[in-house]
């Protein structure tokens, strides 16, 4: 897990008048700086494919490569130009809404990459939704039995799973739910392109629950520490010796001050998803973005891996600054300048 | 220390298999009970159906044009949309599809080809003259030669003349006494019609284009004008694995019924789930391949002393559960001018030995480049290496990515592998051992040799051709740059309901994907 | 304010207790079997003793892999490249890392600017596809892994790194320094770096599990140590075609690898603790947070 949320600010002398719109603010400067990283980005990993061993047209024609088939190939697929001119090209191409065609197989990059798309973020989405629902469930029930045996058995599982490679997990599941022991669920998508991924759920369902096991425990954790610094705080004991019940304790009076250190680890795990997704993929045979990056660079298809980069690389700085935003909204003492 | 999978697969595969005999191959020839099948057997023929086969080997090059065909997923969809002017069958050997017959002139610098007459493309287009003159032409085109240019070279492009609406008459440039062998590669003759559109392909074969998505998935529907049998099924699918436990996964779970390229080790969980394996010889061939111009492989005797020191059977045990066929490192196996009364080659550490110490080579350091370009590449290099070592030859394996392996260095290594088609004898030493061939990795040039093949490829009667392609042969297997340990098996998976499935000594995986004689019982 | 003797201290007050000791154990034993294995394997690494994927016998206590070779001798030999590779990267990441943030943070604005800025554009990848873009257009090198793995590292090290640093060169005593004329790098190498060393402790302790975990995953989709190479990484992409028929060539490198990053797992949650002042059980709830947000995010 990274973290990408602002750093502290640094310390400057008390503004004199009090800023109306810090959310704003925040939005405009964190956006901008965005698309210049992004433009950075897609310099960096085009600069990148430019020192590949082999290009696209060697990767295409693998042991039937003769040199004047090489070079009829790299011609029409334009990769005699040079390098500059390739790229300001296709960045030109980009701000006018066209990816540029596959260099493996002369589609639209747009539509490749743009099916695929749903069909991670379907992934994304449903494993960061569930996770977050059942770290935060069990977080707030550990930390409401704090040092009770559910919560040992909970803290130490919890550690254990975190330690586990990904495709260790998938590899379990499959062997369990899928091929060996018990046929309830298939091992493999095999999707028909054009189809939304939901339009068969079954067969989502082991893909997610990979990436779901994969990172409740951090979600889980976070919460229950927070959970039982909430339950700690003279606010809490307050409602308490008012003799508010205890579940009305723990729902109404704890929980929304836990909740906004643990928004920055519910960010983090979408944005883990994001890379978590391609082993996934890869092991489920799913038609997602990150089955689409391996194959691509595999394949030297400079257009695509630009667009999918540019893509996963948007979807960070998206969830970072959405992260910033809520945590932003949900407590009001960071709005105001450090002093 | 042999070990053999044999006796480890006969203790699992005991009491778990379903559907009863229908030719059955026993691993070396021992008479042990392992129940690979090599052919299938589904009850009766039944029309209709839809085959989901889930192959690997594809990638988002993908591509429905048969000038471009490269992998085995582009294989699987060429054999059925196109046919070619001659095709081969199971047992590899050339049979005329479209065409009517080939003749040559005495000095095979002329042929004449005259094709059916009553076909039709998907188009609804008959096939004529034309169609074969412009197939010629679009591969053979200088500007952007398709992948069987190499293979066909002699042939004058130009020259290509229409006699009549069926009959084509083709001049050669030089002589091309085995220009009938060299079409029936597959990929080599797909007539395409005249203005023929990679978006929206039209061939003669026995089914048409759906749908395409590189990469990914491809349907094609049974093309109901096609001229001969009609094909039972009415659907094919053919969805791209990226590897092979999910292709395994899936059959078992039964979402696909027919999965390519397997290895050896999964031949037990596949048949321990009820479902089939078909087990091929194949005919392609994967060799070491030794660079002859330069030191140390310029020394023939350190040539002939790196052939001595591999144990071919026990690589083919390790590597294809001894299902691969053993190789004397000459290839063309299947070919009718194969020597088959060469001596087969062993190991012969002490011989080796003895000839390092005369090339003054005793302490051997080379580097074996490979890369998983095919099935047990890599594994069979790690034999070797192993095996090399009891001589005192010390090989340091390094395995580069597939791109690596086939960018600026490919066909400049010193000491490699590689893989290769199946091919007839002399088409394969036109493209791989003439100093003019496009792929003459090993870098041979044998004047007698040459002067061999330049007889040879002029000799129109069969008999007297293979005479001289023994001798050449007889060169290699003294001299050669290549260690060719085996051929490798093709092995592949499918479910007890498929029928029509038989093994072909081709080398592509389920019959070379010819689907049409296929049916869903 | 004692400097590395603190660093010593908190250490030591980890090891003692149940977590820390617990995490040591565990993490060392597996070092010890990598460190020694290589002298007690019953076979070398390459030789063909049994058949491929067969069960385990008298002959290879945990059957044979994917060539028929030893899987105990394997995995014995198996476990000191990845956990070189490992900690090397995870140093690398973390000294430069390090490095960076304090830069950032003392000698502000224009530097941090850039700094800051650098980290981010690496920050937009999920690490592991990082590490992937770059072996699998470079190729699968021991030093270009290592080197993979620790740029994704340094970003978020910088980060931690900067944030305690600013903390220290906002305090007066580094001001005071600062108008004596006391040169900058002697400041940061006497005062400000002495008082990041527990904060760095545990993100050690962090980003090895993680390096560890990447690497294995690269090696898992074919991007990592080659063959013949025996790394346990390599052996469970080797060996999962013969899941089915013989487990032991995935499941004891796995096993062996879970086992690692759990035991530091363990053992670095006790360092932050003690490095916090808090205690075994009865934990401070607000300190608690403070230590599960770090190793969290």
């Amino acid at each position: 897990m990274t973290t990408a949320t602002e750093a502290p600010e640094r310390v400057g002398p008390p503004s004199k008048a009090a800023r109306p719109h810090p959310i704003r603010d925040l939005l405009i400067k964190r956006s901008l700086i965005g698309i210049l990283t992004l433009i950075l980005v897609s310099i960096l990993v085009f600069a990148a494919t430019q020192t590949l061993p082999g290009n696209a047209a060697s990767a295409v024609l693998q042991n039937t490569a003769t040199p004047q088939r090489l070079h009829a190939l790299e011609v029409q697929l334009g990769l005699t130009r040079p390098a500059v001119e390739q790229y300001w090209t296709w960045l030109t191409g980009v701000l006018h809404g066209n990816f540029g065609k596959s260099l493996a197989n002369g589609q639209p990059v747009g539509t490749l990459v743009g099916g695929r798309i749903l069909n991670s973020l379907v992934l994304v989405v449903l494993a960061g939704v569930i996770g977050t629902l059942i770290g935060v469930g069990l977080g707030v029930l550990a930390a409401a039995r704090r040092d009770s045996v559910f919560d040992h058995v909970l803290s130490v599982t919890s550690l254990a799973i975190t330690a586990l490679p990904e495709f260790v997990v998938a590899v379990v599941l499959v062997i369990f739910f899928a091929a060996v022991v018990i046929h309830w669920f298939p091992a493999v998508s095999v999707f028909v392109p054009g189809t939304a991924p939901w339009s068969n759920p079954r067969e989502l369902v082991l893909p997610v629950a990979t990436l779901v096991i994969v990172v409740v425990p951090y979600v889980f954790r976070m919460m229950r520490a927070s959970m039982i610094d909430a339950l700690e705080s003279d606010y809490v004991q307050m409602a308490r010796l008012k003799g508010v019940p205890r579940w009305r304790v723990l729902l109404f009076h704890a929980l929304p001050n836990a909740i906004a250190p643990t928004i920055q680890v519910i960010g983090l795990t979408f944005l883990y998803l994001a890379g978590g997704v391609v082993v996934v993929e890869y092991l489920f045979n799913y038609p997602g973005l990150g089955q689409a990056l391996v194959s691509a660079v595999s394949d030297r298809d400079i257009p695509q891996i630009q667009a999918i980069v540019l893509v996963l690389a948007a979807f960070y700085i998206a969830v970072n600054i959405l992260t910033d935003v809520i945590a932003l909204a949900v407590s009001p003492r960071r709005r105001l300048p450090r002093s | 220390m042999n070990f053999s999978r044999r006796d480890f697969l006969k203790a699992s595969l005991a009491g778990s298999l379903a559907v009863g005999a229908g030719g059955l191959l026993d691993a070396c020839g021992t008479g042990n009970t392992i129940k690979a099948f090599t052919t299938s057997t589904a009850g009766k023929p039944r029309m209709g159906g839809q085959l989901r086969a889930g192959l690997t080997g594809g990638s988002t090059a993908d591509t429905l044009s048969p000038l471009n065909a490269i992998t085995n997923v582009d294989f699987s969809r060429i054999n059925n949309l196109y046919e070619p002017l001659v095709g081969l069958t199971p047992e590899a050997q050339p049979v005329n599809v479209l065409a009517q017959e080939l003749i040559s002139n005495k000095n095979a610098t002329e042929w004449t080809i005259r094709i059916k007459q009553g076909i039709t493309f998907h188009n609804g287009k008959p096939l004529t003259a034309d169609d074969v003159i412009y197939t010629f032409r679009q591969i053979l085109n200088p500007k952007a030669p398709a992948a069987a240019a190499a293979g066909l070279a002699s042939i004058d492009a130009k020259g290509i003349a229409k006699l009549d609406a069926y009959t084509v008459r083709i001049p050669c440039s030089t002589p091309f006494a085995t220009l009938g062998q060299a079409l029936a590669i597959p990929g080599y003759s797909d007539i395409i019609p005249v203005g023929f559109n990679p978006a929206a392909p039209a061939g003669t074969g026995p089914f048409k284009v759906k749908s395409f998505s590189p990469g990914t998935q491809s349907t094609f529907v049974r093309y109901d004008g096609y001229w001969q049998a009609r094909p039972y099924l009415d659907e094919i699918v053919i969805t791209d694995y990226s590897d092979q436990t999910s292709q395994v996964n899936a059959l078992l779970a039964g979402q696909v019924d027919a999965v390519n390229l397997l290895s050896e080790d999964v031949i037990s969980e596949v048949q321990g789930e009820s479902k089939n394996v078909l087990l091929s010889a194949g005919g392609g061939w994967n060799p070491f391949t030794m660079r002859v111009d330069a030191k140390p492989f310029n020394d023939v005797r350190v040539r002939q002393a790196m052939r001595l020191l591999v144990d071919r059977q026990q690589m083919n045990d390790l590597v294809f559960g001894g299902f691969g066929t053993l190789g004397n490192d000459v290839f063309g196996i299947w070919a009718p001018e194969y020597d088959h009364s060469l001596p087969q080659r062993h190991q012969d550490i002490d011989q080796a030995k003895s000839l390092l110490k005369a090339a003054g080579a005793e302490d051997l350091h080379i580097t074996l480049v490979t890369s998983d370009i095919a099935q047990g590449t890599v594994l069979a290099a790690q034999v070797f290496a192993q095996q090399a070592s009891a001589a005192g030859v010390s090989v340091s394996v390094d395995d580069v990515t597939v791109n690596e392996f086939y960018g600026t260095n490919y066909l400049k290594w010193q000491f490699a592998q590689d893989y290769w088609f199946y091919n007839f004898y002399l088409p394969q030493v036109s493209l791989a051992t003439l100093p003019s061939a496009p792929f003459n990795e090993t870098h041979w040039n044998n004047p007698r040799y040459n002067s061999l093949y330049a007889q040879a490829i002029a000799t129109v009667p069969q008999a007297l051709r293979n005479e001289i392609a023994h001798e050449m042969q007889q060169i290699e297997y003294n001299e050669g740059g290549y260690i060719i340990p085996f051929f490798p098996p093709v092995v592949d998976g499918f479910a007890a309901n498929v029928g029509g499935l038989v093994s072909s000594k081709i080398g592509l995986s389920l019959n070379a994907y010819d689907f049409k004689g296929v049916w869903l019982s | 304010m004692a400097r590395r003797p603190e660093a010593i201290a908190v250490l030591g007050r980890a090891v003692r207790t149940p977590r820390g000791a617990v995490g040591l154990v565990i993490a060392g034993l597996v070092i010890l079997v990598a460190a020694i294995g290589p002298a007690v394997a019953p076979y070398s690494t390459t030789e063909f003793v049994t058949a491929p994927f067969a069960r385990a016998s008298s002959a290879a206590w945990l059957g044979g892999d994917v060539l028929g070779r030893d899987v105990l001798s394997r995995t014995l030999n198996g476990g000191w490249e990845l956990l070189a590779m490992a900690a090397v990267a995870t140093a690398l990441g973390v000294v430069v890392g390090a490095v960076l943030g304090v830069a950032a943070a003392y000698y502000g604005r224009w530097w941090d600017s850039i700094i800051m800025r650098a980290v981010d554009v690496i920050l937009a990848f999920p690490q592991l596809v990082f590490a992937l873009l770059l072996v699998s257009i470079l190729g699968p090198k021991i030093w270009l892994i290592v080197l993979a793995v620790a740029i994704s590292h340094a970003p978020q090290v910088a980060r931690v790194a900067r944030a305690a640093a600013l903390d220290i060169s906002e305090r007066d005593f580094v001001k005071a320094m600062q108008i004596l004329g006391i040169p900058g790098r002697r400041i940061i190498r006497k005062d400000v770096l002495p008082n990041l060393t527990s904060v760095l402790m545990v993100e050690i302790g962090l980003r090895l599990t993680y390096s560890m975990l990447v690497i294995a995953g690269l090696s898992f989709l074919g991007f990592g140590l080659q063959p013949p190479s025996a790394s346990w990484g390599l052996m469970i992409n080797e060996n999962r075609v013969g899941l089915i028929a013989e487990p032991w060539g995935v499941l004891m490198p796995a096993i062996l690898i879970a086992l690692f990053t759990i035991g530091v797992n363990t053992f670095t949650d006790s360092v932050a603790r003690a490095s916090l002042g808090v205690g075994g059980r009865a934990t401070e709830p607000d300190a608690e947070l403070a230590l599960v947000a770090r190793e969290v995010t």
